[in-house]
């Protein structure tokens, strides 16, 4: 798993790579934790190079929307992949984070 | 033709480091079974979180390994799971509730959820001999079956 960060405007983009699994998901974990620390709220997960993901990354996304709500902004998801969505479609997580087909319509979203 | 010469056995180190090498195992071999990509996907995911399990919970600071045996019946395929160290049974880790509202959601138990979601039959046993056994069946998508 590899992460990216760009500021785009208002909002943080998080370009995840690769694999989430028990293994890599702590360190998107402690990712998400430093940038909302850092006052980070709006804050989108470009997962269009995201091939695959286990319920640990599913818990990781699901505790950043949590806090970032809690602090006045959000998680959105961009670009779903379809293994990624199968299991974001299994956890029933869809019906509560917001998803976007691309990057720049997340983005546009906090505007 | 029999599937029930189709069988594949390899042995893992227990740590999570080895949680890609066993998704590569199961995305190489499924599919010589005759499952298709989402049969394959399902007995994947439903192994890495098995395994995750295992590896986080099973061996505690004590190097462990696990046992990892695929094959095919007729229209189910199945994978079973052995490994030694303290009796751990990775179904008993509570089921989370779907319905109740994001911020009054408890964190954890997804993995075992997608495990029974996936596969048709999920079930442990432990005995002092082959340690703990956790067997995993899944019928086949009528695709898959020929």
């Amino acid at each position: 798993m590899e992460l990216k960060t760009e500021t785009r405007g208002n909002t943080l983009v998080l370009t995840i790579s690769g694999s989430l699994d028990a293994l890599t998901a702590p360190e998107l974990s402690d990712a998400l934790s430093t940038q909302l620390r850092d006052g980070n709220t709006n804050l989108v997960a470009d997962l269009s190079q995201l091939e695959y993901t286990s319920s640990a990354g599913l818990r990781v996304m699901l505790n950043g929307v949590k806090e970032a709500r809690q602090k006045g902004g959000d998680l959105r998801l961009a670009a779903i992949q379809p293994n990624v969505k199968k299991v974001l479609d299994l956890s029933g997580f869809m019906s509560i984070m917001k998803a976007f087909p691309d990057v720049d319509g997340a983005v546009a979203s906090f505007a | 033709m029999s599937w029930t010469t189709w069988r594949a056995r390899r042995t893992f180190r227990g740590s999570l480091e080895q949680l890609a090498h066993l998704r590569e195992f199961v995305n190489e071999t499924a599919p010589q079974f005759g499952c298709n990509e989402e049969d394959t996907f399902a007995v994947e995911l439903a192994c890495d979180e098995a395994a995750a399990n295992v590896f986080s919970h099973a061996f505690g600071t004590m190097p462990g390994e696990i046992q990892v045996e695929l094959w095919r019946h007729d229209n189910t395929v199945t994978v079973q799971m052995k490994y030694h160290g303290g009796a751990f049974d990775p179904l008993q880790v509570p089921m989370p509730d779907l319905d109740v509202p994001l911020e009054e959601r408890p964190i954890g138990g997804l993995g075992l959820y997608f495990m029974r979601q996936l596969m048709t039959e999920v079930k442990f046993e432990f005995d002092t001999v082959n340690g703990n056994v956790l067997t995993m069946h899944r019928l086949l998508i009528p695709e898959s079956r020929g």
